[in-house]
């Protein structure tokens, strides 16, 4: 058997993820032999390979040469959530060193962890094979889980490693059941081999091929969060430190699309599911139980949390619409592209400010304790409210560019009903968003010592300002950017 | 492999033993119960022709896998837990599904069963494994040794009592 | 009977029958007459207090785990040491042995980790 793959070509394209697998590994190596108990070395080394790594992706999403190898593909759409996947790491590493500093858990294994997970996402939106995508998932999430638990000491980090690890594993328990289905029926695992196959498949298999897209889209909807399969999330977000949170919220949660993604390119032309009726009950599902419960928290990482589940459903509003007629339009899946970035760049920005606002020994969890802070740092209360509102949808912000690009986008093809109910869940949760800026100005708070803003996480706060607003108000460039990565998609 | 004889024998060993599992009130019964499951998994792949995998199976799950569970166990230092079987509305809706997809894999999926449909002989042996996962599936080959080597770290992070000198 | 399977099936059988055999054998001819004193773990000394199982230590457990991941990994070794020849003989001798190197380079990684980490050491 010979190896037909132009290796160099290869190693080229791939350049983005072995970056990051390079540094990744040697931060490992490094964190052993290093003699010094100062880490500082293991942030900049992640951020050089970050760096390198985003122009490496941006590189290749230029020039534009779709190339498949069979197992792994390179368009557009890879790039673009590489690049997604790099900016929700930079902002994580940013936010991170005064927090993990402070929560005791700073080692190189965190950082090379971040580095590795990423890797593992990148696979996932390179995937041309399910074997590559599943395995992409499997080192993305386990990086997670010991991210998630790598605060040993508290319970509740233990209890949210735990809870993720369980049902993490019954996730992509289903997801190999349904690639082994797929394998089955068609007796192939690749991604552009499935496609052609589908064309001929026989009725005898239709059963097979149905069970086999369900158990897929189960352990999918998993990752992104997707009533009712999120269960886990709250509890999980809020046990982990919250930059890991952060890096959860919206790097794996864009995986977790990009996955599903690669996956509707080919299962969408099965005309025996009805792809329209099914993705629109999860979406509604999704955002309504997402924003009725958000209603109720009092901690600001549940609440993110099941605000993030309800901005999955957003989402979904997209993929229905996207998924009419059994083809995947290129409009709204530009859009579902354009709202990971928004929802991106304003919920990174919202994790960093509830980094800053916490402590040593006291992480400021709480609503409550965002009382007073209009008077207090009236800056920091400006930029929080700034992503209150853009993850509300209120202009000029990038959340409204990108919730008017999903909307329109299901508007095209007359899902009605879809865009009504996702209007009037973005009202409700005007309350529990704009409620976090009620407390910030108009309650009295304890007198807090605020931390002084490390440069570093002013550095975050001030780029993801910067994102929502300038797109917020200037959308054009990255919107033709996300239309234009969905033009061209290969397996 | 004709004989579907065999096939219900291991098939009742991989049943059985999980339905042990789940009802013994003895943890360390549960994990015996699990090797039993385990091993007839590995006769499964047998009759599939897979003999590198049934090797792996019983190498790596029903020896070393298993391992692990008992050590957790004695880790714990488990008492025999009184299993209560408490009918709840969750539990309902997951009985009825699982009983759901049963019934649809019985219906649709049992008729090609005992035709192993394997038109290569080395598919499933040692070298046809190799071939295949050397040449064709190379990266998701280099992508396990990632994955292995995240779990080495997880496993180190985790389970390892940090030296008091560094937590300072 | 050819079963090529027939000599593995005589031999678990036979494994079984001879544990099986044993115990019950020695039920049957093996004599018993048990006492408080016999039944106590220990026949002198203090009366035992509390349960018989002792917690295990944490640190058996992370030695198990990264031994599991190594033989994971010989796993998957031995396809590439049997088909090695065949490789060499079809002249990709080379890209097969360098591939190799790369897994085992990336676990190599973890294993100096695992070393630097002194998880090895027993202390």
């Amino acid at each position: 058997m010979t190896i037909a793959t132009d290796w160099n070509m290869l190693l080229v394209k791939g350049l983005p993820f072995l970056t990051l697998l390079g540094m990744g590994l040697l931060l490992l190596v490094i964190e052993v032999l290093w003699w010094g108990k100062d880490k500082t070395i293991m942030l900049i080394l992640s951020l050089l390979a970050v760096a390198a790594s985003f122009y490496f992706a941006w590189d290749q999403w230029i020039q534009n040469i779709p190339w498949s190898q069979q197992l792994l593909v390179f368009d557009r759409l890879s790039y673009i959530f590489d690049l997604i996947f790099l900016f929700c790491l930079l902002i994580t590493l940013l936010i991170s060193r005064d927090h993990i500093k402070r929560e005791h858990i700073e080692r190189g294994e965190y950082y090379a962890l971040l580095l590795l997970a990423t890797v593992g996402m990148m696979m996932m939106a390179h995937a041309g094979d399910l074997m590559v995508l599943f395995l992409g998932i499997e080192v993305m999430t386990i990086g997670a889980y010991i991210l998630a638990g790598i605060k040993k000491r508290h319970s509740k980090s233990n209890e949210a490693a735990l809870k993720y690890f369980i049902l993490g594993g019954i996730a992509a328990g289903l997801m190999v059941f349904g690639i082994a289905f797929f394998y089955g029926a068609t007796g192939s695992t690749q991604l552009s081999i499935l496609n052609q196959t589908f064309a001929e498949v026989d009725s005898s298999q239709s059963v097979l091929i149905f069970l086999a897209v369900a158990l897929i889209l189960v352990g999918l909807c998993f990752k992104i969060a997707a009533v009712p399969f999120h269960f886990w999330s709250p509890d999980v977000y809020e046990g982990a430190p919250t930059t890991v949170t952060a890096f959860m919220a919206t790097a794996i949660k864009a995986a977790g699309f990009v996955a599903l993604f690669r996956v509707l390119f080919i299962v969408i032309s099965l005309t025996h599911i009805p792809w329209v009726p099914l993705l629109s009950t999860l979406s509604i599902a999704t955002m309504t139980v997402g924003n009725l419960v958000a209603l109720r928290q009092t901690n600001i990482k549940r609440m993110l949390a099941y605000s993030s589940i309800a901005h999955a459903g957003y989402a979904l509003v997209g993929l229905a619409a996207a998924a009419k007629d059994n083809q995947l339009s290129e409009m709204a899946l530009g859009a579902i592209v354009f709202y990971m970035m928004a929802y991106a760049v304003i919920t990174l920005g919202a994790f960093a400010i509830v980094v800053a606002m916490g402590h040593r020994g006291d992480e400021a969890e709480e609503i409550s304790d965002f009382a007073g802070l209009g008077q207090r740092h009236p800056l920091l209360a400006a930029a929080m409210t700034v992503f209150m509102i853009a993850l509300t949808g209120i202009p000029p912000t990038i959340g409204f560019i990108g919730k008017f690009y999903l909307f329109a986008s299901a508007i095209e093809v007359g899902l009605y009903t879809l865009v009504v109910i996702g209007v009037l869940n973005s009202v409700v949760s005007a309350y529990y968003y704009l409620g976090v800026v009620m407390t910030m100005y108009f309650k009295e708070g304890a007198v807090y010592r605020w931390p002084p803003l490390a440069y570093l996480l002013t550095t975050s706060i001030f780029l993801t300002l910067l994102g929502t607003l300038y797109w917020g108000v200037f959308p054009k460039d990255l919107f033709l950017m996300a239309q234009e990565s969905v033009r061209q998609v290969i397996f | 492999m004709g004989d579907p004889i065999f096939f219900y024998l291991f098939a009742t060993i991989v049943i059985g033993g999980a339905i042990g599992v789940v009802f013994l009130s003895n943890p360390l019964s549960s994990a015996l119960s699990l090797i039993f499951s385990l091993a007839g998994l590995a006769g499964l792949f047998v009759l599939l022709q897979a003999h590198f995998l049934a090797a792996i199976q019983v190498l790596v799950y029903a020896g070393a896998v298993m391992v692990l569970f008992i050590f957790v166990i004695m880790m714990l230092n488990l008492e025999d837990c009184k299993k209560h079987l408490k009918v709840s509305f969750a539990s309902l809706i997951g009985f009825v599904i699982a009983l759901n997809l049963a019934i649809v894999l019985v219906m649709h999926v049992s008729a090609p069963l005992f035709d192993d449909g394997v038109s290569d002989k080395t598919f499933g042996t040692i070298e046809g494994v190799g071939q295949l996962m050397l040449t064709r599936y190379l990266i998701p080959f280099e992508i396990v040794s990632l994955l292995l080597t995240i779990a080495i770290v997880g496993a180190v992070i985790l389970a390892k009592k940090d030296n008091p000198k560094e937590t300072t | 009977m050819n079963n090529p399977y027939l000599a593995i099936f005589c031999l678990f059988l036979f494994a079984l029958l001879l544990g099986v055999g044993f115990v019950i054998i020695s039920h049957f001819i093996g004599q018993k007459r048990p006492s408080t004193a016999k039944m106590m773990p220990y026949e002198c000394g203090i009366d035992p207090l509390g349960a018989p199982r002792a917690e295990f230590s944490v640190k058996f457990f992370l030695v198990a785990m990264i031994f599991i991941v190594f033989d994971v990994e010989v796993a998957f070794l031995f396809p590439w040491a049997v088909l090695f020849k065949g490789f060499m003989k079809a002249g990709l001798g080379g890209f097969v042995f360098a591939e190799m190197m790369i897994f085992m380079g990336i676990l190599l990684m973890g294993l100096i980790y695992v070393y630097g980490k002194k998880a090895l050491k027993w202390e």
